[in-house]
Protein backbone atom coordinates (compact mmCIF):
# COMPACT_ATOMS: atom_id res chain seq x y z
CA UNK A 1 0.00 0.00 0.00
CA UNK A 2 1.13 3.62 -1.15
CA UNK A 3 2.00 6.46 1.56
CA UNK A 4 -1.05 8.23 0.46
CA UNK A 5 -2.89 5.28 0.82
CA UNK A 6 -2.13 4.02 4.32
CA UNK A 7 -2.94 7.78 5.40
CA UNK A 8 -6.18 8.03 3.45
CA UNK A 9 -7.31 4.67 5.42
CA UNK A 10 -6.03 5.97 8.94
CA UNK A 11 -8.06 9.37 8.64
CA UNK A 12 -10.94 7.81 6.94
CA UNK A 13 -11.05 4.80 9.85
CA UNK A 14 -10.88 7.98 12.47
CA UNK A 15 -14.05 9.77 11.04
CA UNK A 16 -15.80 6.22 11.03
CA UNK A 17 -15.29 5.40 14.52
CA UNK A 18 -16.54 8.42 15.01
CA UNK A 19 -19.43 8.17 13.16
CA UNK A 20 -20.26 4.98 14.63
CA UNK A 21 -19.77 5.97 18.43
CA UNK A 22 -21.94 8.90 17.60
CA UNK A 23 -23.99 7.29 16.18
CA UNK A 24 -24.93 4.48 19.13
CA UNK A 25 -25.03 7.05 21.07
CA UNK A 26 -28.10 8.77 19.20
CA UNK A 27 -29.47 4.70 18.99
CA UNK A 28 -29.71 4.60 22.79
CA UNK A 29 -31.17 7.96 23.08
CA UNK A 30 -33.72 7.28 20.72
CA UNK A 31 -34.80 3.76 23.08
CA UNK A 32 -34.42 5.56 25.88
CA UNK A 33 -37.06 7.71 24.77
CA UNK A 34 -39.26 5.35 23.04
CA UNK A 35 -39.50 3.22 26.49
CA UNK A 36 -40.32 6.30 27.99
CA UNK A 37 -43.36 7.03 25.70
CA UNK A 38 -43.81 3.03 26.19
CA UNK A 39 -44.45 2.88 22.42
CA UNK A 40 -44.20 -1.29 22.04
CA UNK A 41 -44.67 -0.59 18.31
CA UNK A 42 -40.89 0.58 17.97
CA UNK A 43 -38.63 -2.46 17.27
CA UNK A 44 -35.33 -1.05 19.30
CA UNK A 45 -37.41 -1.34 22.47
CA UNK A 46 -38.13 -5.02 21.77
CA UNK B 1 -12.29 25.59 41.07
CA UNK B 2 -14.60 25.73 44.19
CA UNK B 3 -15.35 22.29 45.90
CA UNK B 4 -19.12 23.23 45.80
CA UNK B 5 -18.94 23.54 42.14
CA UNK B 6 -18.32 20.16 42.26
CA UNK B 7 -20.67 18.71 44.54
CA UNK B 8 -23.35 20.74 42.90
CA UNK B 9 -21.87 18.47 39.56
CA UNK B 10 -22.63 15.44 41.08
CA UNK B 11 -26.03 16.10 41.19
CA UNK B 12 -27.73 14.49 37.92
CA UNK B 13 -29.98 17.37 36.80
CA UNK B 14 -27.54 20.18 37.62
CA UNK B 15 -24.99 17.40 35.28
CA UNK B 16 -27.55 16.99 32.73
CA UNK B 17 -28.14 20.67 32.38
CA UNK B 18 -24.31 22.20 32.61
CA UNK B 19 -23.79 19.20 30.35
CA UNK B 20 -26.10 19.99 27.89
CA UNK B 21 -24.43 23.64 27.52
CA UNK B 22 -21.25 22.26 26.93
CA UNK B 23 -22.12 19.59 24.28
CA UNK B 24 -22.21 21.59 21.57
CA UNK B 25 -19.13 23.86 22.87
CA UNK B 26 -17.04 20.69 22.53
CA UNK B 27 -18.00 19.23 19.39
CA UNK B 28 -17.47 22.80 17.22
CA UNK B 29 -14.07 22.96 18.90
CA UNK B 30 -12.84 19.95 18.79
CA UNK B 31 -14.42 20.17 14.89
CA UNK B 32 -12.74 22.67 13.85
CA UNK B 33 -9.41 21.77 15.73
CA UNK B 34 -9.90 18.84 13.73
CA UNK B 35 -10.49 20.42 10.74
CA UNK B 36 -6.81 22.65 11.03
CA UNK B 37 -4.88 19.69 12.40
CA UNK B 38 -5.86 17.83 9.25
CA UNK B 39 -5.05 20.43 7.15
CA UNK B 40 -1.76 20.91 8.77
CA UNK B 41 -0.59 17.16 8.89
CA UNK B 42 -1.62 16.68 5.23
CA UNK B 43 -0.50 20.42 3.95
CA UNK B 44 1.93 22.11 5.78
CA UNK B 45 4.25 19.89 7.93
CA UNK B 46 7.23 18.78 5.83
CA UNK B 47 8.32 15.58 5.05
CA UNK B 48 10.09 13.21 7.42
CA UNK B 49 13.88 12.56 6.44
CA UNK B 50 13.86 8.46 7.14
CA UNK B 51 10.23 7.94 6.75
CA UNK B 52 9.08 9.79 4.11
CA UNK B 53 5.54 10.62 3.56
CA UNK B 54 4.03 7.62 5.49
CA UNK B 55 5.17 9.37 8.49
CA UNK B 56 2.00 11.67 8.40
CA UNK B 57 0.09 8.10 10.10
CA UNK B 58 1.37 9.97 13.35
CA UNK B 59 -1.08 12.89 13.68
CA UNK B 60 -3.71 10.10 13.75
CA UNK B 61 -2.07 6.86 15.42
CA UNK B 62 -0.62 9.14 18.72
CA UNK B 63 -3.86 10.88 19.81
CA UNK B 64 -5.69 8.20 19.57
CA UNK B 65 -2.74 5.82 21.39
CA UNK B 66 -3.14 8.65 23.92
CA UNK B 67 -7.16 8.83 24.32
CA UNK B 68 -7.25 5.13 25.01
CA UNK B 69 -4.78 5.71 27.83
CA UNK B 70 -6.52 9.25 29.01
CA UNK B 71 -10.05 7.91 28.92
CA UNK B 72 -8.93 4.90 31.23
CA UNK B 73 -7.24 6.65 33.61
CA UNK B 74 -10.19 8.97 33.76
CA UNK B 75 -12.68 5.79 33.99
CA UNK B 76 -10.01 5.24 37.35
CA UNK B 77 -11.13 8.53 38.52
CA UNK B 78 -14.81 8.09 38.73
CA UNK B 79 -14.10 4.34 39.08
CA UNK B 80 -12.58 5.44 42.60
CA UNK B 81 -15.05 8.44 43.20
CA UNK B 82 -17.75 6.21 42.83
CA UNK B 83 -16.25 3.34 45.39
CA UNK B 84 -16.19 6.53 47.94
CA UNK B 85 -19.47 8.93 47.27
CA UNK B 86 -21.45 6.32 45.04
CA UNK B 87 -23.16 8.81 42.98
CA UNK B 88 -24.93 7.60 39.74
CA UNK B 89 -23.20 10.82 38.11
CA UNK B 90 -19.26 8.86 38.60
CA UNK B 91 -20.60 5.53 37.90
CA UNK B 92 -22.15 6.69 34.51
CA UNK B 93 -19.25 8.79 33.89
CA UNK B 94 -17.01 5.78 34.64
CA UNK B 95 -19.16 3.77 32.00
CA UNK B 96 -19.45 6.39 29.35
CA UNK B 97 -15.90 6.20 29.18
CA UNK B 98 -15.66 2.62 28.35
CA UNK B 99 -16.70 2.53 24.60
CA UNK B 100 -15.31 4.95 23.82
CA UNK B 101 -11.63 3.94 25.22
CA UNK B 102 -12.10 0.91 23.36
CA UNK B 103 -12.59 2.04 19.80
CA UNK B 104 -9.49 4.43 20.35
CA UNK B 105 -7.39 1.39 21.25
CA UNK B 106 -8.48 -0.51 18.53
CA UNK B 107 -7.97 2.33 16.31
CA UNK B 108 -4.22 2.78 18.10
CA UNK B 109 -3.64 -0.69 17.06
CA UNK B 110 -5.31 -0.61 13.33
CA UNK B 111 -3.41 2.57 12.64
CA UNK B 112 -0.46 1.39 14.10
CA UNK B 113 -0.53 -1.77 12.40
CA UNK B 114 -0.77 0.07 9.07
CA UNK B 115 2.04 2.24 10.06
CA UNK B 116 4.15 -0.36 11.26
CA UNK B 117 3.66 -2.74 7.89
CA UNK B 118 6.13 0.24 5.70
CA UNK B 119 8.39 0.84 8.45
CA UNK B 120 9.07 -2.29 10.36
CA UNK B 121 8.04 -4.54 7.51
CA UNK B 122 5.22 -5.96 9.23
CA UNK B 123 1.98 -5.47 10.45
CA UNK B 124 2.14 -6.87 14.02
CA UNK B 125 4.90 -8.47 15.89
CA UNK B 126 4.35 -9.54 19.74
CA UNK B 127 6.36 -6.55 21.05
CA UNK B 128 5.70 -4.88 24.67
CA UNK B 129 3.71 -1.61 23.66
CA UNK B 130 1.75 -3.72 20.93
CA UNK B 131 0.95 -6.78 23.19
CA UNK B 132 -0.19 -3.95 26.52
CA UNK B 133 -2.20 -2.02 24.22
CA UNK B 134 -4.05 -5.33 23.02
CA UNK B 135 -4.49 -6.16 26.65
CA UNK B 136 -6.01 -2.60 27.03
CA UNK B 137 -8.10 -3.24 24.16
CA UNK B 138 -9.18 -6.80 26.47
CA UNK B 139 -9.71 -5.01 29.31
CA UNK B 140 -12.01 -2.16 27.92
CA UNK B 141 -13.91 -5.46 26.21
CA UNK B 142 -13.99 -7.18 29.26
CA UNK B 143 -15.51 -3.75 30.92
CA UNK B 144 -17.95 -3.60 28.43
CA UNK B 145 -19.58 -7.63 29.30
CA UNK B 146 -19.14 -6.84 33.06
CA UNK B 147 -21.69 -3.34 32.46
CA UNK B 148 -23.57 -5.29 30.33
CA UNK B 149 -24.29 -8.78 31.78
CA UNK B 150 -25.52 -8.18 35.55
CA UNK B 151 -28.91 -6.56 35.77
CA UNK B 152 -28.81 -5.26 39.03
CA UNK B 153 -26.78 -1.72 38.42
CA UNK B 154 -25.92 -0.38 41.99
CA UNK B 155 -24.26 -3.83 42.51
CA UNK B 156 -22.63 -3.76 38.86
CA UNK B 157 -21.49 -0.09 39.34
CA UNK B 158 -19.25 -0.97 42.32
CA UNK B 159 -17.87 -4.51 40.86
CA UNK B 160 -17.11 -2.52 37.49
CA UNK B 161 -15.42 0.04 39.81
CA UNK B 162 -13.21 -2.11 41.40
CA UNK B 163 -12.26 -4.08 38.16
CA UNK B 164 -11.84 -0.43 36.10
CA UNK B 165 -9.25 0.51 39.24
CA UNK B 166 -7.25 -3.25 38.85
CA UNK B 167 -7.02 -2.35 34.84
CA UNK B 168 -5.35 0.64 35.79
CA UNK B 169 -2.32 -1.22 36.45
CA UNK B 170 -1.65 -1.71 32.63
CA UNK B 171 -1.62 2.09 31.86
CA UNK B 172 2.06 2.58 33.31
CA UNK B 173 3.30 -0.47 31.84
CA UNK B 174 1.84 0.72 28.18
CA UNK B 175 3.68 4.09 28.42
CA UNK B 176 6.89 2.80 29.65
CA UNK B 177 7.38 -0.49 27.77
CA UNK B 178 9.03 1.12 25.65
CA UNK B 179 11.96 2.13 28.52
CA UNK B 180 11.03 -0.72 30.67
CA UNK B 181 12.17 -3.12 27.44
CA UNK B 182 13.66 -3.31 24.07
CA UNK B 183 10.79 -2.86 21.78
CA UNK B 184 10.86 -2.42 18.08
CA UNK B 185 8.26 0.73 18.68
CA UNK B 186 10.13 3.88 18.85
CA UNK B 187 10.26 5.52 22.28
CA UNK B 188 8.20 8.85 23.22
CA UNK B 189 8.72 11.44 20.39
CA UNK B 190 7.83 13.80 22.76
CA UNK B 191 8.57 14.22 27.05
CA UNK B 192 7.36 16.35 29.92
CA UNK B 193 10.98 15.72 31.32
CA UNK B 194 13.14 16.50 28.22
CA UNK B 195 13.48 18.33 25.10
CA UNK B 196 11.87 17.20 21.76
CA UNK B 197 12.87 15.63 18.89
CA UNK B 198 10.36 16.82 16.27
CA UNK B 199 10.13 20.04 14.50
CA UNK B 200 8.19 22.82 16.37
CA UNK B 201 5.40 22.71 13.08
CA UNK B 202 5.22 19.20 13.70
CA UNK B 203 4.57 19.21 17.20
CA UNK B 204 1.97 22.19 17.24
CA UNK B 205 0.19 20.22 14.97
CA UNK B 206 0.20 17.19 16.85
CA UNK B 207 -0.89 19.04 19.50
CA UNK B 208 -3.84 20.51 17.53
CA UNK B 209 -4.77 17.23 16.61
CA UNK B 210 -4.18 15.55 20.38
CA UNK B 211 -6.51 18.66 21.41
CA UNK B 212 -9.02 17.82 18.95
CA UNK B 213 -9.43 14.45 19.76
CA UNK B 214 -9.83 14.75 23.04
CA UNK B 215 -12.60 17.53 23.26
CA UNK B 216 -14.23 15.13 20.02
CA UNK B 217 -13.48 11.89 22.89
CA UNK B 218 -14.97 14.38 25.82
CA UNK B 219 -18.11 15.09 23.80
CA UNK B 220 -19.04 11.35 23.32
CA UNK B 221 -18.41 10.22 26.19
CA UNK B 222 -20.44 13.28 28.09
CA UNK B 223 -23.16 12.36 25.05
CA UNK B 224 -23.53 8.94 26.63
CA UNK B 225 -23.50 10.10 30.05
CA UNK B 226 -26.34 11.96 29.65
CA UNK B 227 -28.97 9.83 28.31
CA UNK B 228 -27.47 6.77 30.81
CA UNK B 229 -28.13 9.02 33.53
CA UNK B 230 -31.68 10.02 32.40
CA UNK B 231 -32.22 5.84 31.66
CA UNK B 232 -31.32 5.12 35.43
CA UNK B 233 -33.15 8.32 36.82
CA UNK B 234 -36.56 7.92 35.00
CA UNK B 235 -38.78 7.90 37.81
CA UNK B 236 -37.15 11.06 39.39
CA UNK B 237 -38.78 14.33 39.01
CA UNK B 238 -36.34 15.76 36.92
CA UNK B 239 -36.57 13.72 33.95
CA UNK B 240 -40.08 14.25 33.46
CA UNK B 241 -39.37 17.49 31.68
CA UNK B 242 -36.18 15.87 29.74
CA UNK B 243 -38.61 12.51 28.85
CA UNK B 244 -41.94 14.54 28.02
Amino acid sequence: MSATATIAVCVMLTFLVFAIDAWSILRARRAILYVAMQDPLDPDVQ
Amino acid sequence: MQPQFILRLSSPPVFFQMTGKALPWLIGASLILGAIGLWSALFVTPTDAQQGEVYRVLYVHVPTAWMSMLLYVVASLYAGLHLVFRTSVSAVMMRAMLPTGAWMTLLALVTGSLWGKPTWGTYWIWDARLTFELLLLFIYLGLIAVASLIDDERKTDQLLSVFTLVGLVNIPLIYFSVVFWNTLHQGASLSMSGGSKMAPIMKATLFVCVLAMWLGCAALAMARARWQLVDRERDSAWTGSVLA
